[in-house]
């Protein structure tokens, strides 16, 4: 037996029913408090199977049950945590059958840390555990990349950087640039097919450079995300990472198999400096042929000696000293001889007899045989310091056509000071005084250093 | 990962080869005919590392994307930097 009582007249007791005290509550909460931004922590977070998300929002104070849709809650841009700090922003909506107000919300956002900062940090502790950035997957760089793709924006100051520093530092690769969206929506999937792509379509590729001038953090977003993380980890060709200033750090980086600073640091890192090659390589083919001759030059002097008659003079003094050895075994025997054996003396004297007769003709014949021997050894080493000799000529030659002068012909030269022989790296190296000579296409400079180095 | 070895030469193999003859050449334990051969082998490779540089590309190529997914390069044009002004005086 409810009395309706629609209106507030004081006319005694007011009986309201539950259901319109609820409907009154509603009102003034709705009316009053909008949509409001609320501060404060989440805790109870429990996803729905539906795919609503509920948690509670709470404070010191008090707390307040919150309600996200499914929909609202994919778009999230981070993965809400039991005790995080949000602010959340929503409506109040008082649910009367139950008698229960909960705030709806419709967009949450982390307190203190930027949503795309958490979300940087989530997706980056998630690759790192499953092993993604381990240094041990982490494959080296070639040394002389013959071929080279660039992954990046075929406009804009990085790619025209990028391939000046290569140009300059190493014009003998081959540069390949695969042009792709380096942000906003899609950016990511362009730059992660790009990846795949390239590792299909050429298989003599040597090395990738991934990356982006610089730009704010929404900028380089598409170097966070997980599929350009995992095309770089799937790549069978090394990448590097390139992405925009010295102080960006991207998840790519984190992927990479080397982490460049920038567009330029990466090309840097991806091509050897030509100029030292061409050093090193004139380098060692002084060193080799130095040591060759080297070589050469001991095995000569020992087979001089050898030819000098230093053995000789060992074999004349053989029949000499042959004679002794017989006189005194002789006269030992003789002893013995005189007693038992007059016969054998006797032939032990015809033996010597003809011993001593025979010793200079066997002395004669030991030595022609040795000065023969000594001609033999002259004559093969001479021949084998010949044939030695003229192989380091011919390589010489052959060395000669080819390409070290081609590069000296294009104004390089190679300068070694004249004392020492060796090869000059750094003004440093010389002084007033010093005689250079400096190999160019043609021929050789000798020349003297008439100051101190002076360096710019 | 397979254990393929890349048929391509590479540059840093040659290189170590060289730098093998000549620390063997100046080791001067090894007898002449040795050195020869090692000079040579040396040397050699000295001419292969040489060849790979003289045969290097120099081209710099934009991809494009074909219809039947293969990738067609033309030239790229990227404007030189400025000469630099030479250091030497003389």
């Amino acid at each position: 037996m409810a009395l309706a009582a629609e209106s507030l007249q004081p006319s005694g007791r007011e009986i309201l029913s539950v259901g319109e005290l609820t409907r009154r509550i509603k009102r003034s909460i709705e009316d009053g408090v909008r949509e409001v931004w609320v501060a404060g922590e989440i805790s109870n977070l429990r996803p729905a199977s539906s795919g609503h998300l509920y948690f509670t929002l709470k404070d010191e104070e008090s707390q307040v049950p919150c309600a996200m849709w499914k929909g609202t809650a994919g778009r999230l841009r981070f993965r809400p945590e039991d005790g995080m700090e949000v602010v959340a922003f929503g409506r109040v909506d008082v649910y009367v059958p139950y008698g229960k107000y909960q705030l709806i919300v419709e967009d949450l956002e982390p307190r203190g840390v930027g949503s795309l900062q958490l979300r940087f940090e989530q997706l980056k502790e998630r690759l790192r555990k499953e092993g993604l950035f381990d240094p041990a997957r982490k494959r080296p760089v070639p040394f002389l990349p013959r071929k080279l793709a660039l992954v990046t924006s075929p406009t804009g100051a990085a790619v025209q950087d990028m391939i000046r520093t290569i140009r300059t530092r190493c014009p003998v690769v081959h540069v390949l640039v695969y042009p792709v969206r380096v942000q906003g929506e899609g950016a990511a999937e362009e730059i992660a097919a790009a990846i795949g792509h390239l590792n299909l379509a050429v298989p003599d590729l040597d090395v990738l450079i991934v990356g982006r001038g610089g730009g704010s953090i929404e900028d380089l977003w598409a170097f966070n995300e997980e599929v350009v993380a995992r095309a770089i980890r799937a790549s069978r060709v090394p990448v590097v990472s390139a992405v925009g200033h010295e102080t960006d750090t991207t998840i790519a980086d984190f992927a990479a198999d080397v982490r460049a600073l920038t567009p330029t640091d990466g090309a840097v890192r991806a091509v050897p400096k030509l100029d030292d090659l061409l050093l090193a390589l004139a380098d060692r083919e002084l060193q080799l042929k130095r040591s060759l001759a080297a070589r050469a030059e001991l095995s000569r002097s020992v087979l001089d000696g050898l030819a000098g008659g230093r053995a000789l003079g060992r074999l004349e003094e053989l029949p000499a000293r042959l004679g002794e050895r017989l006189d005194d075994l002789a006269s030992r025997l003789g002893a013995w001889a005189s007693q038992a054996a007059r016969p054998l003396r006797g032939r032990l004297e015809l033996l010597r007899a003809s011993l001593h007769a025979d010793l200079p003709r066997m002395a004669e014949g030991a030595r022609q045989r040795s000065r023969h021997l000594a001609e033999i050894l002259a004559s093969h080493a001479s021949r084998a310091l010949e044939a030695a000799r003229s192989r380091l000529r011919e390589a010489d030659a052959r060395l000669g056509a080819l390409s070290p002068l081609a590069i000296l012909s294009r104004g390089y030269s190679i300068t070694e000071r004249e004392s020492t022989g060796e090869i000059l790296r750094q003004s440093r190296q010389a002084g007033p005084g010093d005689r250079l000579i400096t190999r160019l296409s043609d021929g050789t400079l000798l020349s003297r250093v008439e100051e101190p180095p002076a360096t710019p | 990962m397979s254990d393929k070895t890349p048929r391509k030469e590479k540059f840093e193999d040659h290189l170590r080869q060289v730098e093998e003859a000549v620390k063997a050449l100046e080791g001067g334990k090894l007898g002449l005919e040795e050195s020869i051969e090692r000079y040579e082998t040396g040397i050699k490779a000295l001419r292969q590392c040489y060849q790979i540089l003289e045969q290097a590309e120099k081209k710099i190529q934009l991809l494009v994307k074909e219809k039947d997914g293969s990738l067609a390069a033309k030239d790229f044009d990227v404007p030189a930097a400025e000469e630099k002004p030479r250091k030497k005086t003389e």
